[in-house]
């Protein structure tokens, strides 16, 4: 009872409500079919406006037409008149017989006007105005209207006296204009006028010439009157037809406007009629029955609370919802079943409904304790002072579970459930940020299976997949909860590890991860190996966006795979800052060759034999414009292992050419040698390039070219650069060892390498005089050049001493500062023209003894270096040295030449004899210095080593100035030579 | 490691002129890498490596730095100091190329000898020469914006 009393007042309210609601709801119908119709009628109105629009233009438009048909009638009209009119003119008239119809012109002051033929005919004179009068005439007789009319202000006729519309268009023409229309009425019919001016012309003087006219006036005209009433029938039938478009066009159209209003409108007002139907309905019928009818079997699920949040009512639907009866239902209050909010939280969401309406999505708690996820409609309704809830209930959990699973979806890979590249990226925000926080290290891993492929093409595309999907399990495991694993597609995995404080700690792990997964597989039944190469980055040490990270873990994976899989690198920002660095110069340089800064100079290279220059190297400089000149040894090592060394390269081959051909055309006939690179030397089609940049030049210039080689670079691959030797010496072209003794070539592959000329490494020849190893060098590259036919050249020359030992060892091309610094092309010529040898080159050549001379400068060179290395080993001490021995002043090299060669040679001469008492101080001093160092005593080893400088000095000066006056008694015994054999020639 | 410990980038080291610092900073990374390097003995590769990083090093560097000199008129204003900071540059190249040239007879620079020489660059040029330019640099920036 008390259910169907509630269920009644229920009802009751329903009605209420309903009731308060139809009246607003029909006044608002009235009003709505009001504006319908207004708004019908609006448009109606617009669309007949627009039709009858369009009718009065298009009837204008063919108006116009009309109106150009008619002229262009008249104008032709006009043209036959004036064409009549030329004609007769021309004739000068022509004799008709006279009739009624034409008789003799009254106005023809003619004396030949009438004539008789000799058979007896009469024939009367009709002059063109006259002629052009009577076709007229004809033509209006039988025409259809048009009339012609020739007319003038003056006229001989008075009857050919112009009308007043002609009168006011001959002034026009008067005052310059040649034709002249208009529609006229003329005897109450509509008329297109078209009057066009007449030119006197000669003929016309025949009959005009009295009234004063001179050719080219305008002193009349032919008017022409076209009546409209014949276009008339084809302007009513266009008219016609454009009324019946223009009205069919505008029926259909208002009918579509009122069909379609109509329709919306009675679809509105059905829709009405059904409420108002229903209201009437529930007025009438049992509201009781409806009431429970509708809500019992509604699918959502309805209840009703009181004001503490009691079910007073609930459907069947909310029952099952629940999984309760409806009298637990009805015993229970909405406390005991949202399970999404706290007490407080209900009670203030009650209070906020009463008044309101909401919809929103909560969690209901079932009967047997399950959740589930419910959307909520909930609105307050106020019936007799008393305040209810009515719930709409409607249960989410699979919406929800959609919702979850496309979210997984888009955070989750799908195969092994790890983080995908989307949410890896959120949580690196996370960890980096957290470890800007705590002042920990994290590390961003990318992971590469070596090897899967492989695995994927033998067990399948299914034993693939759940490899991967145990490498993902395997992972999970080796990492901590606060890590993140992930997968970003194939084989390619990423990790998040954080909370290190050294970076070894990240290394352990490393190491874990790789041993772990480098473990065997089970899939599919069959055991898979794969393994890991894993790049990992650092931060903060690397810093950056996540993506950047990402980028240089992956750099370092890559390098791990580069050095042989199964491991991990560490990226290293230092190391790439460098890179990009060095890459930023290498952007410089080539722009420096772009834009010319970089300039070849070229340096002399000469037989100090016969004292000719034989050639020029061409070395590049650049031309920084900032820093200045800048020489290759501080740029191209930058470009070695880049392609812009070829690019460069080549750039030299061209402007070589160039240059020879050139030179040779000035008259200068010398070899230039241009330096390949290592990489340049590689390139599988250097030849063919060659080819190409040889194209166009005669042999005669390519002959003149000399390519140098590295020694190091030829080592690498000695047969191919035997292979490209050849071919140049195909070309003609001339080859050389560059730097030769640095790169510790074999005899066997000097037996095998072609090349015509050996460099020796200037380093060798610069040392040469200070230290007897490299001299030996030296001596023996000459020897070993000599032995294999092969020209030798000494770089690195620099002074007269230098010069003259290499030629006392055999090698006469020299090339270095003591001949001449490179120079720019400019100055090339010039210095070979203004080049004398130095004098005492011939010092050599001299058929005097010079032997002797040049044993005196090796024993200086060799005391030279045997000071060097005493001085040189002061901080290194050599305590195994003896004092003792340094005494024995006979030992060293310098020694040995004094007790022995040199003793023969000069052992009279009184500057010899000087040198010995200082070479034993020098002796004495250096054990002195020894023991000092020995004994730790600074000070006393400061004041040893001055007293052996100042010694040193002495005997330098005293065995220089002897070579110097022995080089000049030589000179002096040549030239008389030379004089002698000049006067016995004569 | 004896006798070259990592250099920690420290106040000593800021000029206070932006450009400057960051390629400093290159500077002392690339120095400590060398350090770490060379720790397990110099070899040719390595050695060519660092050198080649250093000519590059020059090259950019020494751009930057004479770019902002003749930016602010270096010479004019100081003349002596401007002739000696070039004057320095042009040593560190040479060194750089010399050692260069070594490696290449087989004259391998030692780890001590080379460190000596870049941590001297450090004190010498960064610390003090550097400083001198930035003073000049940050004092004709600071009038400008005045």
């Amino acid at each position: 009872m008390v259910q169907v009393g509630r269920a009644g007042e229920y009802g009751r309210a329903t009605l209420t409500l309903r009731s308060q609601m139809s009246g607003p709801s029909l006044k608002l119908g009235q009003t709505e079919s009001k504006s319908f119709f207004m708004k019908a009628g609006l448009i109606a109105v617009l669309w007949a406006a627009l039709v009858v629009a369009s009718l009065l233009w298009n009837t204008h438009l063919f108006k116009d037409s009309v109106q150009h048909l008619a002229l262009s009638e008249a104008k032709s009209l006009f043209e036959k008149d004036v064409l009549y009119r030329r004609w007769a003119a021309m004739h000068g008239g022509v004799y008709v017989p006279p009739s009624d119809i034409t008789p003799p012109n009254i106005y023809l002051d003619s004396p030949e006007r009438d004539v008789t033929t000799t058979t007896g005919k009469k024939l009367t004179l009709v002059n063109p105005a006259y002629m052009v009068r009577q076709i007229h005439e004809m033509s209006a007789a039988q025409g259809d209207g048009s009339l012609a009319h020739l007319t003038s202000l003056n006229p001989i006729r008075p009857g050919n006296a112009a009308d007043p519309w002609e009168a006011a268009a001959l002034r026009k023409f008067e005052a310059g204009l040649k034709e002249h229309s208009s529609v006229e009425s003329i005897d109450g019919k509509l008329h297109l006028r078209y009057m066009g001016a007449m030119m006197v012309e000669k003929p016309c003087l025949k009959c005009h010439a009295k009234q004063g006219y001179k050719e080219g006036d305008v002193r009349g005209g032919i008017s022409v009157s076209v009546p409209l009433a014949q276009f008339e029938f084809i302007e009513r039938d266009h008219y016609n037809s454009l009324f019946f478009w223009h009205a069919l066009i505008g029926v259909l159209g208002l009918a579509g406007i009122t069909l379609g209003l109509r329709r919306i409108s009675v679809g509105e007002q059905k829709q009405k009629a059904i409420e108002l139907d229903l209201i009437r309905h529930v007025e009438t019928s049992s509201l009781l029955k409806r009431n429970q009818l509708l809500m019992q079997n509604s699918h959502e699920g309805i209840h009703i609370l009181d004001e503490q949040g009691r079910v007073i009512e609930a459907n069947d639907a909310f029952c099952r919802h629940l999984g309760y009866s409806q009298d637990e239902v009805l015993r229970l209050s909405v406390f005991d079943f949202d399970a999404d909010q706290t007490p407080e939280q209900i009670r203030e969401k009650l209070t906020r409904l009463l008044a309101g309406h909401a919809v929103f999505e909560s969690v209901h708690r079932r009967k047997d304790g399950s959740l589930v996820d419910v959307e909520l409609s909930i609105s307050g309704v106020e019936l007799d002072g008393q305040r209810y809830l009515f719930a709409l209930s409607r249960d989410i959990t699979d919406r929800k579970r959609a919702d979850e699973e496309i979210k997984h979806l888009a955070f989750y890979d799908s195969l092994t459930g790890l983080a995908n590249r989307k949410l890896m990226t959120d949580r690196m925000e996370q960890a980096l940020a957290h470890a800007r926080r705590s002042g920990e290290l994290a590390a961003i891993c990318m992971i590469d299976l070596d090897g899967f492929k492989q695995v994927n093409d033998s067990i399948g595309h299914k034993g693939g997949d759940q490899l991967l999907v145990e490498v993902g399990r395997r992972l999970q495991e080796c990492i901590r909860q606060a890590d993140t694993a992930s997968r970003f597609g194939g084989d390619e995995f990423a990790l998040i590890l954080s909370g290190f404080k050294k970076i070894s700690e990240c290394e352990q792990s490393l190491n874990r991860i790789i041993s772990v997964l480098a473990m065997p597989y089970s899939v599919v039944g069959e055991v898979a190996r794969v393994s890991a190469s894993i790049g990992a980055t650092i931060f903060p040490n690397d810093g950056g966006t996540p993506d950047l990270l990402l980028r240089h873990a992956d750099q370092a994976m890559y390098e791990a795979k580069q050095s042989g899989k199964n491991r991990y690198r560490l990226f290293n920002p230092t190391q790439h800052n460098q890179q990009q660095a060095n890459q930023a110069t290498l952007k410089k340089i080539e722009t420096a060759l772009n834009e010319g800064q970089l300039a070849l100079y070229y340096q002399p290279q000469v037989n100090c034999r016969d004292g000719k220059v034989i050639g020029m190297e061409a070395l590049i400089r650049w031309n920084h414009p900032v820093l200045g000149l800048l020489t290759p040894s501080e740029f191209l090592p930058l470009l070695e292992h880049d392609d812009l060394v070829v690019k460069l390269g080549e750039w030299v081959i061209r402007e070589v050419l160039e240059q020879i051909a050139f030179w040779r055309r000035d008259g200068l006939d010398i070899m230039v040698s241009v330096n390949i690179s290592a990489r340049q030397l590689h390139q599988r089609d250097f030849v063919v390039r060659l080819q190409a940049l040889l194209a166009g030049y005669d042999e005669d210039v390519a002959q003149h070219l000399e390519i140098e080689i590295l020694e190091t670079a030829a080592l690498d691959d000695v047969n191919a650069v035997a292979d490209a030797v050849r071919k140049c010496h195909a070309f003609g072209m001339r080859v050389a060892l560059d730097d030769f003794g640095t790169g510790f070539s074999s005899l066997a592959h000097l037996k095998q390498l072609p090349v015509d000329v050996l460099k020796i490494d200037q380093s060798f020849v610069m040392d040469m005089l200070h230290n007897p190893e490299d001299f030996a060098i030296v001596s023996g590259v000459v020897g070993l050049a000599n032995s294999f036919r092969r020209t030798v050249v000494a770089e690195g020359v620099e002074t007269i001493d230098h010069i003259l030992l290499l030629m006392e060892m055999g090698c006469f091309l020299m090339q270095g500062f003591g001949i001449s610094r490179p120079m720019p092309v400019d100055r090339v010529v010039p210095w070979v023209k203004g080049f004398k040898p130095d004098p005492l080159w011939q010092l050599y050549s001299s058929n005097r003894p010079s032997r002797s001379y040049f044993e005196l400068l090796q024993a200086e060179a060799n005391h030279r270096h045997w000071v060097d290395q005493i001085v040189g080993n002061s901080d290194n001490m050599h305590e195994e040295v003896e004092p003792d021995f340094l005494l024995d002043y006979q030992q060293c090299r310098f020694g040995h030449w004094y007790y022995g060669n040199g003793a023969k040679q000069f052992g009279t001469e009184q500057w010899f004899r000087s040198i010995e008492p200082v070479h034993q101080q020098i002796h004495q001093t250096a054990a002195r210095l020894y023991r000092c160092r020995r004994e730790r005593d600074l000070a006393g080893a400061q004041a040893e080593l001055s007293t052996l400088l100042a010694q040193h000095d002495e005997m330098d000066r005293l065995l220089n100035s002897t070579r110097k006056e022995m080089a000049a008694s030589y000179l002096h015994a040549v030239k008389n030579e030379q004089n002698g054999g000049k006067n016995d020639g004569t | 490691m004896t006798g070259h410990d990592l250099i920690v980038w420290n106040d000593d080291l800021v000029t206070g002129v932006a450009e400057i610092d960051e390629q400093h900073r290159i500077l002392v990374n690339s120095i400590n890498e060398a350090n770490v390097r060379l720790t397990s003995g110099a070899n040719a590769e390595i050695l060519d490596q660092i050198t080649r990083d250093l000519l590059s090093y020059a090259l950019y560097h020494f751009e930057t730095e004479e770019g902002l000199m003749q930016e602010f008129n270096y010479a004019e204003a100081k003349a002596e100091e401007s002739d000696a900071h070039m004057q320095q540059h042009r040593a560190f190249s040479s060194k750089v190329v010399a050692v260069r040239n070594g490696i290449k007879e087989g004259k391998l620079i030692s780890r001590e000898d080379l460190l000596s020489f870049l941590n001297g660059w450090l004190i010498n040029h960064i610390q003090n020469t550097d400083q001198k330019l930035a003073a000049h640099i940050l004092q004709k920036r600071g009038a400008m914006s005045a």
